[in-house]
């Protein structure tokens, strides 16, 4: 039977840090926070089936839930509230203290600046490459009249500077922290 | 209060009490049913046979024995004749290529397919029993632990067209070749030496998932380089390892764990070559190729990304330049006179459709295709936009290509000259003055913005100008 008090206490251990590392990839404390929630709603409804050895297997297990419920963000733009909905819990809202707060915690604004400077370190042709794939969305071939290249090389523009700016982020030391 | 953030106090007391209510009603079950020792005989048995199964899957997989599951479906909407085309029966080939995994396992194989378009594509996969697969792990086939073939009917996706040189996608790359690739044959048009970062390992590159642990990804090292490759060297650390290509084709593939922590496959590809001393080539941890020329042993170092040469002992020859029958092509019997119509949106000009009545050549692979395409207006050259036909067309047919947005500019509203050019790579291509190589300009029309009229703009550049408004 899932134990209610076990539960709240894997919360207290587990939440900070979970909230930090959902805010560290959405790179939004609001988003961060419904995240967390929906993350904690699936674990519960899940608890009284969850069989780990260790402290570690147990925060996998969440990590798990929450890479999930981020994933489907980062490709839908939106979070999604079943577990919340389904166990009719009220979503709690936060204050723009606390999302300062988090934002801070999680050193997004450093974060923001290093892939900011990152950018900028990309050669000029690998920025504008960069930029009209991700933000313009221009088809390759496109690209590749704008650029005034072949559609391999425009594609292989934007893959090595998306990888470049990848590595800039992993060198980054907030994103160094250990998640399971 | 027991956190940083008091939202997490909020959500604490939120998640206290619907635990505990939870179970209050565990707590005080409604009466059972009479059926329900029954169903729950039933439920015990399912258990039972499921974890059997489960069990003997884990077994058979430790012990290097893996189920077979369900084939993978076969691409959807494939048309012999556009795209990539459809695979020639008996025209496909499991390379001799066992790659190890870094943590064990099936070993990585690789399979050349020749289609309908006269494309070489290049399938990645886990090989079990002779057959390139992929496998139930990490969110793929429900991880079922089971080997699924890659059945003949699949194709890597193609995004390429005439003179591309190749396009990289999930599960490969296509790559225009002339001749008979699969059997050997030596006469290739393109080659393409490429990588996925942050491969899964069950190689279901269609399919990734949020849910791929870092030790469960790969960097994958790949390429089809032509009948006169010999090897590959590539770095690893501080060491250079060179790795000796399979003959005719020039195939290598190295898998190697992945270094970084991404949680996304990534993909990239350099136009490769199948001419010796004709570069870009290398990529990535690829540092050289190594040919076999005229009896002669030479190197390309290029560097894909740069264009800048990287030192070899014995670089290859610079090869000549443009055959004489790519120099320029006065304009000829081949001129066409397009016309346009416009595709609106309430007052917005949405499209134009170009069109020529009769196609001066045809189109018959992925070696050729038409396109139309406006040229840059404005100080930063806006304007430029271009639609492909990349299908089989017949000669004298009726070309039709929609050209998106053409104006969403604001340079573009006083007309915009938009050119219909024919596409062909190989031996006999030609091109027109301006142009790239393999470029032929059939005819150009001049799209007028009719008055009162405006140009309608792509949904992402409206959304790029609020975000840019708003800060």
């Amino acid at each position: 039977m899932a134990d209610p008090d076990a539960f709240v206490a894997f919360y207290r251990e587990e939440a900070e840090a979970l909230l930090l590392f959902l805010a560290r990839r959405s790179f939004d404390a609001e988003v961060a926070v419904e995240l967390t929630a929906e993350t904690f709603a699936q674990a519960w409804r899940a608890w009284g089936r969850v069989r780990a050895d260790s402290r570690e297997e147990m925060r996998a297990w969440l990590f798990t839930i929450a890479r999930r419920q981020l994933g489907h963000y980062l490709r839908r733009g939106r979070t999604r509230r079943a577990a919340i909905d389904r166990l009719g819990m009220t979503m709690p809202r936060a204050h723009e203290d606390d999302l300062a707060a988090i934002e801070s915690a999680a050193e997004l604004p450093s974060t923001r600046a290093s892939l900011g400077a990152a950018l900028e370190k990309l050669s000029r042709d690998q920025r504008d490459a960069v930029r009209m794939r991700v933000v313009d969305e221009l088809p390759y071939c496109e690209l590749a009249r704008r650029l005034g290249v072949s559609e391999a090389t425009a594609r292989a523009r934007v893959s090595r500077g998306i990888r470049a700016l990848q590595d800039a982020l992993q060198a980054c030391p907030v994103q160094q922290e250990a998640a399971p | 209060m027991t956190h940083r953030f008091q939202v997490l106090d909020e959500l604490e007391a939120e998640l206290e009490r619907v635990a505990h209510e939870g179970r209050t009603r565990r707590r005080a079950p409604a009466r059972r049913a009479a059926g329900g020792r029954r169903a729950r005989r039933l439920a015990l048995m399912a258990a039972v046979v499921l974890l059997l199964l489960a069990g003997a899957t884990l077994a058979l997989a430790a012990s290097g024995v893996i189920l077979t599951g369900a084939s993978v479906p076969s691409t959807p909407f494939a048309n012999p004749s556009a795209g990539a085309g459809l695979p020639l029966p008996g025209q496909s080939r499991l390379l001799p290529l066992r790659v190890p995994d870094p943590v064990g396992g099936l070993p990585w194989g690789m399979r050349v397919v020749q289609t309908t378009r006269g494309l070489a594509c290049v399938q990645l996969g886990r090989v079990g029993d002779g057959q390139l697969g992929e496998l139930g792990l990490d969110g793929a086939f429900a991880d079922d632990g089971e080997f699924h073939p890659v059945g003949p009917g699949v194709l890597p996706s193609y995004t390429g067209g005439a003179a591309g040189g190749g396009a990289t996608s999930e599960r490969g790359s296509c790559v225009l070749a002339y001749g008979d690739v699969t059997g050997g044959g030596e006469a290739w048009g393109s080659a393409v030496v490429a990588e996925f970062r942050g491969a899964d390992e069950n190689a279901a590159f269609a399919r990734r998932t949020e849910r791929v642990l870092a030790g469960h990804r790969r960097q994958i090292l790949y390429g089809i380089l032509g009948p006169h490759a010999v090897s590959v060297t590539y770095r690893s650390g501080d060491q250079l390892r060179v790795v000796p290509v399979v003959p005719g084709v020039g195939a290598y593939l190295i898998v190697l764990p992945e270094q970084t922590s991404t949680e996304r496959e990534s993909q990239g590809e350099a136009p490769g070559t199948d001419v010796p001393g004709e570069g870009p080539g290398t990529a990535g941890p690829l540092v050289a190729i190594t040919y076999s020329t005229r009896g002669q042993t030479c190197e390309n170092g290029s560097d894909a990304e740069t264009g800048t040469t990287v030192a070899v002992k014995h670089p290859c020859p610079a090869p000549n330049p443009y055959p004489p029958s790519l120099r320029v092509t006065p304009p000829g019997s081949f001129v066409r006179t397009p016309s346009a119509t416009l595709e609106m949106r309430g007052n917005q000009v949405t499209a134009a459709i170009v069109s020529i009545p009769d196609a001066p050549f045809a189109v018959t692979s992925a070696a050729e295709a038409y396109s139309v395409s406006t040229s840059a207006c404005g100080p930063h050259a806006e304007g430029v936009r271009s639609a492909l036909l990349d299908s089989n067309v017949a000669a004298g047919a009726t070309v039709s290509i929609k050209l998106e947005y053409p104006f969403a500019d604001p340079c573009t509203r006083h007309g915009v000259r938009a050119q219909v050019i024919y596409h062909a790579a190989g031996p006999d291509a030609k091109r027109s003055y301006g142009r790239a190589p393999g470029e032929l300009v059939v005819g150009s029309v001049t799209l007028a913005l009719p008055r009162g009229e405006t140009g309608a703009e792509p949904a992402s550049t409206r959304a790029a100008g609020s975000l840019a408004a708003s800060h």
